[in-house]
């Protein structure tokens, strides 16, 4: 399988000692570099994700998942030569190959953002409520930049450096995925949408993170 | 009912001046000075309620207000507002500083990773802190 050495993947990383190493052993033959941001966890998560092949940078508190996606894009940007930096979720619901396709897409292309959606084609499988809500989500984004994107709140995302050096989150926590289509639409870089898979498994299921965190990406893009 | 309109202006500007002071900026020593001397003026106020109560009474009609205890309900959830939105503010900017030292602290202590099955070589940071970083680890 081909690799890509110069692509960083950022995982932020917060209790998910059950799943991480899988994800990282299951990522390193494609792409070697991998940094996990552990965002304080209790459970070991960061000896797991160095066991398992991973950089690992550690919060000494926890700040959210905003803070410590800002935290890996620092350690990329100014610890290492990464041409590319992927964001990628800690617990196995993004894909590899979808990262590759994003990855050669910016190459051959020359794009310096490429957004991950999994409302493009029709591999969504959302549930409806969740669905309307991050639709919401996409279309209070295209207001307030511009960018006509589907899915504003997709984890899985492709920067390349010039338009990593122009990213400074602020938001800690869930509307930092806002945030950074804000900061990228400012920078004029030439970007693309590209359909991803998500896969939701039972683990992901049972964190219940869905609809809980649905309202608070909802409050938080109003009251900012 | 013409005087309302003076009960009603005020607590709009109060209400006005309170989005102002969330939206700003903080200005540290002229704020404070500020904060202060109103601080200093509602307690010297106080003293005047307590010491001839009707002034309250009276001070309340004037601006069209029923009763001096309405006028003093409306003023305490006026300050509640003010304090709440001062102190939402202080927390989001100790939230900040947080961040940055917490980042700092993270981006100096970089683990790398134990030999993996892959050839690999990390750029990643001198290896003088590899894994000795037990003061970081929350356990």
């Amino acid at each position: 399988m081909h690799s890509f050495p110069d692509t960083w993947l950022v995982i932020p990383l917060y209790n998910e000692a059950e799943v991480v190493g899988d994800v990282v052993r299951g990522a390193l033959p494609t792409f070697p570099h991998i940094v996990c941001v552990d965002d304080g966890s209790r459970d070991g998560s960061a000896e797991v994700a160095i066991a398992a092949g991973a950089v690992v940078v550690q919060h000494p508190i926890n700040l959210g998942q905003g803070a410590a996606l800002q935290t890996g894009f620092d350690y990329v940007r100014t610890q290492t030569d990464g041409r590319y930096v992927v964001t990628f979720d800690s617990d196995g619901q993004h894909r590899v190959s979808d990262a590759v396709a994003m990855r050669q897409r910016a190459e051959a292309d020359d794009l310096a953002i490429v957004y991950g959606s999994r409302f493009l084609g029709t591999k969504a499988q959302t549930g409806w409520l969740k669905a309307l809500v991050l639709k919401t989500a996409a279309l209070v984004t295209r207001w307030q930049t511009g960018l006509r994107l589907t899915d504003a709140h997709n984890g899985l995302r492709l920067l390349r450096r010039d338009a990593l050096d122009q990213v400074n989150l602020q938001q800690n926590r869930m509307a930092h995925a806002s945030e950074i289509v804000e900061q990228l639409s400012k920078t004029d870089l030439p970007w693309a949408e590209m359909p991803v898979h998500i896969d939701y498994t039972d683990y992901s299921r049972a964190k219940g993170q869905s609809l809980f965190n649905s309202v608070n990406i909802l409050v938080e893009l109003v009251m900012r | 009912m013409p005087t309302y309109w003076i009960i009603k202006g005020l607590l709009l500007l109060a209400l006005a001046l309170l989005a102002v002071l969330v939206l700003r900026p903080v200005r540290t020593a002229k704020h404070l000075a500020v904060r202060r001397l109103g601080m200093l003026a509602i307690i010297v106020f106080a003293c005047f309620a307590v010491l001839f109560p009707g002034i309250l009474n009276h001070l309340a009609t004037f601006i069209g207000v029923e009763k001096g205890i309405n006028l003093l309900v409306y003023t305490l959830v006026l300050a509640l507002f003010m304090q709440m939105a001062s102190s939402y503010r202080r927390d989001a900017e100790a939230e900040r500083r947080l961040t940055r030292l917490a980042r700092a602290i993270a981006l100096s202590n970089v683990r790398p990773p134990k030999a993996s099955p892959a050839d690999q070589q990390t750029p990643a940071a001198p290896p003088s802190s590899s894994g000795e970083t037990p003061g970081l680890s929350n356990k």
